[in-house]
């Protein structure tokens, strides 16, 4: 392998990664904290990329109207995610009961992909970037697309953002708080509903972002579904549920290692993610059979309990 | 009804027969011998008229029965509404609603409306063949048609054959779905992945500066069938292929493959990917510049390219499926009333000519007797979207023109991604009757 190989298939690598990671950053949060399997994050995300072939659509392809969309679609879902974690999801802390919240996400997805089909309609979409981004730039002798670079840089800044919200202001210190004990948490007068809502509104807001990123990669199609929700879970569980750093660790191993499986065989390259899986969730096993634990665990996510009514 | 419940009744019957004969016999110890016999006598006649009508309902004696005057003809239309092909189904419906509405304004067929019943399949084979089976048995149906999946056709295939006889007409690359020969039931509205490998094959030896060629497909059947037939087409021309890759339908990021195609130095890249795949590929490979290293060649049907803010211009594609306005013929005209977008796709004008061609058959045979139907299409000249075109008597392959040429942008004359100069390629020689 040549060394612009090399650097070729390890950028197609990240690009990949950060895909991945933006896919199941909201689903992972949305489950650490309040311990719900959110089944219409891929719709989620669909919805995103729809809602920003719209905007870019009406506003121009201009870098005006993508920062337009990077900030207007998460918040818009975000609200809206809001309003459905305070008017349905809610309802279902108090019976503790996790198929009620399955079964209501999974309502979700098919309501969001119904409302996809009556208003975008069953054709694929697609959207251009500005013309600056659309090129390629010259990296240690290979071509890296400039908006490959873009997504990486934004993956590592929301990264940090997550890092600097949930380990560096009081928000971040009551969300730790209530992934350990949110019974405690309301107890101390610590309003955990607005807080569920919070973080719930924020968890959609960052799948609808991974959305707006990846519209512009290829065709937005409602297969975006699917093909955004199966790898998610895998880097979602793969990570340890709630892990927020295990997921970028697990997006960048997926990620990297099937850029380079691609080299030696495509079809089996498309195993890698579950390859990867199996591996980190034996070594798991073995290490907690050891007493020991590993960056890949699962946060401590008891069912979300009911906070003080309110 | 048809034979397989007919004959599930007369198990039935003969079962139910025979117990109620051991109960009369066990009740009745002294009944007499000549009583049982007089009953079981009577039991054979009633199996051996039931298995009788049950005979007579297959095959042609199935729509022996004619149907009353002004009666609509029903067409059991799958489409994949749902599933991996959902995005351009909805194109389908469309077209097959339209051949039915103009065949309806010409006044139907002998005299009798048609009528489109549409079911989602979600594209996959046991769904389509509950699907087909339910329009067959509880809808009367006698002419099928539809889907996007060769995995649906094929078992739909299988049940129209033997034992409904009922007529099939799809648009599906899988050669095997029509390996019955001139007794089978199931036509063909476009190129097969034989036909189409073939084809392109044919193209890539007529360049035999291309010396290292590099394949790309999708990973699922028609990916691997118009694979193997490319390859067993570019035997013996001297031409290397050094890869043949398969990308995941539906995915999002295909930097990887295409930083391999780039790596391994081809001359050109031949791709099967198809419809959304090949947006996402094409707009992944322009930053890449795998269109600086390598030509381009293959599948790039009109709605594709056009869909495209940036077409691949300069690479050179073809197309099998009926895009409207590369034909100028009357069914191309109409399609045009759908709308650019819908009349380029390729989906609708693929669904108006499944339709047309049953409409043409049974008027050409005079019948809605679907198997009268089967042998005046086998062999016959239908009129379809791209004109003219024969259907091979001994496989029920279409002999579909292929478009092919370099890929533009807009022009004032055609304001789409398009090829010019526009080549027509006569399918007929690559028939094997």
């Amino acid at each position: 392998m040549s060394f612009v190989t090399f650097v070729d298939q390890l950028f197609a690598g990240l690009s990949l990664a950060f895909v991945l990671f933006f896919s199941a950053a909201g689903l992972n949060l949305v489950w650490g904290v309040l311990g719900v399997m959110n089944f219409a994050a891929g719709s989620v995300y669909m919805l995103g990329a729809y809602m920003a072939t719209s905007v870019v659509g009406r506003l121009g392809t201009s870098t005006g109207g993508w920062i337009a969309a990077l900030i207007a679609v998460p918040v818009t879902l975000a609200a809206a995610g809001a309003v459905v974690e305070v008017l349905l999801l809610r309802r279902t802390y108090r019976e503790q009961d996790e198929n009620r919240q399955f079964m209501l996400t999974l309502a979700l997805s098919y309501l969001v992909a119904g409302v996809v089909l009556l208003v975008f309609g069953t054709h694929f979409r697609t959207v251009s970037l500005p013309g600056f981004l659309s090129g390629g730039l010259n990296v240690l002798g290979a071509t890296l697309p400039a908006y490959t670079i873009v997504t990486i840089v934004l993956g590592l800044l929301v990264t940090a953002a997550i890092w600097g919200l949930t380990y560096g202001t009081r928000v971040g210190l009551l969300t730790r708080a209530a992934v350990d004990d949110r019974e405690m948490l309301g107890a101390l007068g610590v309003d955990v509903n607005r807080l569920y809502t919070a973080v719930f509104a924020f968890g959609i807001g960052l799948g609808a972002l991974g959305g707006v990123l990846i519209a512009p990669q290829g065709a937005v199609t409602t297969n975006l579904e699917t093909t955004a929700l199966v790898p998610a879970f895998i880097v979602v569980v793969t990570g340890g549920l709630g892990n927020m750093t295990g997921a970028l660790l697990a997006s960048l191993a997926i990620g990297v290692l099937q850029s380079f499986a691609t080299l030696q065989d495509t079809t089996l390259a498309q195993l890698t993610p579950y390859a990867v899986m199996t591996v980190v969730l034996l070594a798991r096993a073995v290490a907690g059979r050891r007493g020991l634990s590993i960056v890949f665990s699962p946060r401590k996510a008891s069912p979300a309990s009911p906070p003080a009514a309110g | 009804m048809a034979l397989e419940e007919m004959m599930a009744f007369t198990t039935v019957v003969r079962t139910r027969g025979s117990n109620e004969m051991k109960k009369t016999h066990r009740a009745r110890k002294s009944a007499s011998k000549g009583r049982s016999k007089v009953l079981a006598g009577c039991a054979l006649v009633t199996i051996l008229a039931l298995v009788g009508a049950g005979c007579g309902s297959s095959g042609s004696g199935s729509s022996s029965r004619s149907l009353a005057a002004g009666a609509p003809i029903k067409i059991g239309y799958l489409a994949s509404l749902t599933g991996f092909c959902s995005t351009f189904s909805q194109e389908y419906v469309k077209g097959a609603e339209l051949a039915v509405k103009q065949v309806n304004a010409r006044g139907g067929v002998l005299g009798h409306p048609l009528r489109l019943i549409v079911r989602d399949d979600k594209a996959t084979p046991n769904v389509g063949v509950s699907q087909a089976r339910d329009l067959v048995l509880s809808d009367d149906v006698k002419y099928l048609a539809g889907t996007c999946s060769s995995a649906v056709a094929k078992s739909v295939t299988q049940l129209v054959s033997n034992p409904s006889h009922v007529l099939y007409s799809v648009g599906v690359a899988d050669p095997s779905v029509f390996s019955g020969g001139p007794d089978s039931y199931a036509f063909d509205t476009i190129p097969t992945a034989t036909i189409e490998g073939d084809n392109a094959a044919a193209y890539v030896r007529a360049h035999p500066r291309w010396k290292r060629v590099a394949v790309i497909s999708e990973d699922y059947s028609y990916g691997y069938q118009v694979t193997a037939a490319f390859k067993a087409a570019m035997a013996g021309s001297g031409q290397q292929i050094i890869s043949q890759d398969y990308v995941p339908s539906g995915g999002s990021d295909y930097s990887s493959y295409i930083d391999k195609l780039i790596a391994e130095h081809p001359d050109v890249v031949y791709s099967t990917v198809i419809t959304e795949d090949t947006v996402t590929l094409v707009k992944q490979a322009l930053p890449l510049g795998l269109f600086k290293h390598a030509k381009y060649f293959g599948i790039l049907d009109y709605g594709t390219i056009d869909a495209m803010a940036q077409p691949p211009v300069g690479a050179y594609g073809y197309t099998y499926y009926p895009s409207a306005s590369i034909y100028h013929t009357p069914f191309s005209a109409d399609l045009q009333t759908l709308g650019t977008a819908v009349a380029n796709g390729g989906a609708a004008g693929d669904a108006f000519n499944q339709i047309q061609i049953i409409a043409q058959g049974i008027a050409d045979a005079h019948s809605t007797d679907p198997t009268a139907v089967r042998d005046a299409l086998g062999g016959a000249t239908v009129q379809t979207v791209q004109g003219n075109v024969k259907i091979h008597k001994c496989n029920h392959l279409i002999a579909m023109p292929i478009a092919m040429g370099p890929v533009v942008g807009k022009t004032a004359a055609q304001p789409f991604a398009h090829f010019e100069p526009l080549r027509l390629v006569d399918t007929n020689g690559y028939f094997k009757c």
